[in-house]
């Protein structure tokens, strides 16, 4: 019986040694489920939880990284690793309050001015207004002429109901920098908001045509602007973009859920065409046809497309090819 | 042979277990998260008085392998005074087995009456709603101006509109009269709303269409992050045009989507729309809440005809450009300028969006600032309501929360998830109070369909959930408050102004403060609340004057309005009469 317990102990040994070198080799898929074993049968083993929590961190697993991260902070409280570990994967998973709570801790732990602005920027969005002021207005204490933090501290002054405090600091990052393209969005649309249309304009359509990261936002708050001041035409032609990048992002997703339903790709195609991206919508027309020549839906969409454009045996064409198509 | 313990091993056990339960009971009286809720004195508190109110409806659960989009979108709920006897009635809208089994009849809607005592009975076979059915929606409305509410139902392959009839036999029946009123819409109907868009005097009614599905050729889709089945996101199908009936006055209904203008923006996925005069003009407007795309904002130019604000409204999407969820619609002054403002519950990590009223159909996002946004982005909301529930006079916000996901474990994102209570300052801005309001709200449920209605007559502001594939929950509002309050049954004249008086609009003097309410039409998601007007006066004992500017556009002020009353405000009477 002596000798069992001797070989279990050596074979958990080794079994454990493996699989933490193979784990902090960057082979951690290969021995996930010995790891997992492993835990399970000690709890307490810190070292192996470490590399489980890493794994996931790693795999871009959050919600399977969390747990053990908390339970490394049940036996290290102060571990800033971990706690930093466990903010990020709060993050990916969208809890904002705990991922604010943890930013706090780390900050006090180490006051460190990146973490700062992250804490800044996370009381900020979880409605914590006045703290994220605070915060924000000690921290340009200490930096007065940071962009990020006044372009915050707007933001914060913009929620506060404070728009003339806002503008003003809007209006001096802009001095600063006429490329501030956040600066320029923001006092866009705070121009927008009061009244003063004429104004925003240029602002927007700046950000609308130099910032493509800024694109759709800028188009939809040009858009609004545009239109408040009669120029509907224009407003319309800023708007079909605006679509377009919509469109893109929603059917992205929902082709990512039916990645054969080629029905997806015909409505965007035709959305496409509706909003005046001729040729975006041909091509994901022709990528269709491409993998189906007979597909029903997408010669239907061709039909429709030269009926407009007065290209009428075209038209006739696909129409006879869709009646083809059962 | 087993040693006896000795006695000092005994008490050493004894000493311990005592320590174990004296430090668990330490641990449950200290955790603010598994304190039990304790009504507090002026803060609101809600008890689940189901059981004891005999309201025992459970929503059929019709999950399935596949996950059809529609198992899990829930039912209706409404607050109705089906026999005008001055008592709000409970209706709750059943769905039912994706594929019925003729052999096993499905459970049917519901409708308890009110026995003015705190409890309800089961009329529902004895009134004619034992009907089967997918249900969804429901809406309100004395499309008849005859005096006595009827009922719209929305399915997922159409609406029925039940007309309240006498029985014969003193009570009151639903009689079915869809085929006779002409309504058709062979779409999935969501929510619904009832609202005059032509100043007739005649309810008019607005259904909303989600998405257009064959159950016979499902696509079923994949998640792109587990690759497992999953909810189909409703972008996969197609949409349809929504639908709005012009009432005829002779028990018909013309289908004026096209004319109206309803069908001109490009189609969306329907499931809330809020009927008010959005901008003070006189005319009705349609607000409608689309999933993952732009919201219409249909603007009212007069002569029944719309046009589509969209985009330029400032009300239709997300301020980075992104398209709402758009669940739920709830629409109210939420911050003393007298303009209606609208909310819009909204998706998982995503804010309930604020839309302030700028006046002249201009609104500013205002989620963030408000502070429901934040509150909110931990939630899926469905069901979503507008009335003050500690008597403030300032509005507050109710949410029935729930994910569409089964098993979003990946992003974390629980089924079931707490309903959320919001207090208004009555500035635009709010407060979470979810933990404090009773213990309903720190339940995890799956909310669909919520509706706010006094069925008590006490004053304060019940609120009924309806929970997905679960027993439906009455909570009654039992707030600890001498705040004062005051209760308003509208009536129109039901010529110029509908009787339901959707569309008025009503100004209330009140210890230095104008507090003002809008009659509407629609609202929450799938659900219909208590029309009647529920105002909180704070410390104050009566409101000094009360201006209700009728539909008609008439206006007529009352003087000196006692507290803790309900009164009947009929068009063209001078006298306020006393209700209750």
């Amino acid at each position: 019986m002596g000798g069992g317990v001797v070989a279990y102990v050596v074979s958990r040994g080794d079994k454990r040694a493996d699989a933490l070198l193979a784990c902090k080799t960057g082979r951690f898929n290969e021995v996930e489920k010995v790891l997992n074993e492993l835990i399970a049968r000690h709890p307490d083993d810190l070292e192996v939880r470490e590399c489980l929590a890493r794994g996931y961190a790693s795999a871009d697993r959050p919600a399977d990284a969390e747990p053990h991260l908390t339970k490394l902070l049940e036996a290290k409280p102060q571990d800033y690793m971990y706690l930093r570990l466990r903010m990020e994967q709060y993050g990916k998973l969208n809890q904002r309050e705990e991922e604010y709570a943890d930013a706090r801790r780390l900050l006090e732990l180490d006051p460190d001015d990146k973490m700062r602005r992250k804490v800044i920027r996370l009381a900020f969005e979880v409605g914590r207004v006045d703290e994220a002021e605070k915060l924000c207005r000690a921290a340009l204490r200490d930096e007065p002429k940071d962009r990020g933090l006044k372009l915050m501290m707007a933001d914060i002054r913009q929620a506060q109901g404070d728009d003339k405090g806002a503008a003003e600091i809007l209006d001096q990052l802009i001095r600063d920098d006429p490329k501030n393209y956040g600066a320029l969005l923001s006092r866009g649309i705070l121009y927008h908001e009061n009244d003063r249309s004429d104004l925003a304009v240029p602002l927007l359509r700046r950000v609308f045509d130099e910032d493509p990261t800024r694109r759709r936002t800028s188009g939809t708050e040009l858009a609004k602007a545009l239109g408040k001041l009669g120029q509907q035409a224009e407003a319309d032609r800023v708007l079909s973009e605006v679509r377009r990048l919509q469109d893109v992002e929603v059917f992205g997703v929902a082709v990512k859920t039916q990645p054969t339903n080629l029905d997806l790709n015909v409505r965007l195609a035709e959305s496409l065409l509706r909003d005046g991206h001729t040729a975006d919508g041909l091509r994901m027309l022709e990528m269709v046809l491409a993998q189906d020549p007979a597909h029903r839906g997408a010669h239907l969409a061709l039909a429709a497309h030269y009926d407009k454009q007065g290209q009428t045996a075209l038209a006739a064409e696909h129409r006879r090819q869709a009646g083809k198509s059962p | 042979m087993s040693r006896p313990w000795p006695w000092c091993a005994i008490a050493l056990v004894a000493f311990l277990l005592a320590l174990t339960a004296c430090t668990k009971k330490s641990d449950t009286l200290t955790g603010p998260a598994t304190d039990p809720p304790r009504p507090v004195p002026g803060k609101p508190w809600f008890e689940d008085v189901s059981a004891r109110a005999g309201i025992n409806f459970v929503h059929f659960d019709p999950i399935t392998e596949t996950q059809y989009i529609f198992e899990n979108m829930g039912s209706g709920v409404a607050f109705i005074d089906y026999d005008a006897d001055g008592w709000m009635d409970l209706f709750f809208v059943q769905d039912g087995p994706v594929r019925p089994d003729p052999g096993k009849p499905a459970p049917t809607h519901k409708l308890f009456r009110n026995n003015r005592d705190g409890t309800f009975t089961d009329v529902t076979a004895q009134v004619g709603l034992d009907v089967r059915g997918f249900g969804m929606g429901c809406a309100v409305g004395d499309f008849d101006n005859d005096g006595f509410d009827d009922l719209v139902v929305t399915y997922l392959n159409g609406v029925s509109l039940f007309h309240n009839e006498p029985d014969g036999k003193g009570g009151r029946r639903f009689v079915d009269v869809t085929a006779r009123s002409k309504i058709v819409d062979p779409h999935w109907a969501t929510s619904c709303g009832w609202g005059d868009i032509d100043g007739d005097g005649l309810l008019d009614l607005y259904v909303c269409n989600y998405v257009e599905l064959d159950i016979n050729n499902y696509p079923p889709c994949i998640s792109p992050e587990t690759n497992t089945p999953y909810n189909c996101p409703p972008t996969v199908f197609r949409n349809t045009a929504h639908k709005l009936f012009r009432n005829k006055g002779d028990g018909t209904f013309e289908d004026v989507t096209e004319a109206a203008g309803i069908a001109a923006p490009r189609p969306g996925p329907g499931l809330a729309v809020g009927l008010a005069d959005l901008d003070g003009d006189g005319k009705i407007d349609i607000y409608v809440a689309n999933d993952l795309q732009s919201a219409f904002i249909f603007h009212n130019q007069g002569n029944g005809k719309f046009k589509d604000l969209s985009v330029f409204s400032g009300a239709s999407m997300m301020p980075t450009g992104r398209f709402m969820a758009g669940m739920g619609v709830a629409i109210g002054d939420i911050d003393g300028s007298g303009r209606p403002s609208i909310l819009v519950s909204n998706f998982q990590d995503e804010p309930t969006m604020v839309f302030r009223n700028r006046g002249k159909m201009d609104f500013r996002e205002w989620s963030h600032p408000s502070g429901l946004g934040p509150a909110t982005l931990k939630t899926l909301g469905f069901g979503i309501a507008l009335f003050d529930a500690d008597l403030d006079g300032n509005l507050d916000v109710a949410l029935a929360n729930g994910h569409v996901i089964v098993n979003d474990a990946a992003r974390r994102a629980p089924y079931r998830q707490q309903a959320q209570l919001l207090l208004g300052d009555g500035t635009g801005r709010f407060t979470e109070v979810t933990d404090s309001a009773g213990p309903f709200f720190r339940e995890k449920v799956l909310g669909r369909g919520l509706a706010v209605g006094d069925f008590d007559n006490d004053g304060r502001p019940d609120l009924v959930y309806g929970l997905n594939g679960a027993p439906a929950r009455l909570l009654r509002n039992a707030t600890e408050t001498a705040n004062h309050w005051l209760r308003l049954d509208l009536i129109g004249d039901g010529k110029k102004s509908n009787r339901n008086a959707i569309g008025a609009r009503v100004d209330i003097e009140v210890g230095g403060r104008t507090l003002t309410r809008f009659v509407t039409g629609g609202g929450s998601y799938l659900s219909a609340s208590d029309r009647r007007i529920l105002v909180g006066l704070a410390k104050a004992g009566k409101a000094d004057q009360v201006t209700v500017t009728w539909p008609s556009g008439r206006k007529q002020e009352f003087r000196e309005l006692a507290g803790d009353t309900g009164w009947r405000l009929s068009e063209g009477s001078d006298t306020p009469e006393k209700v209750r």
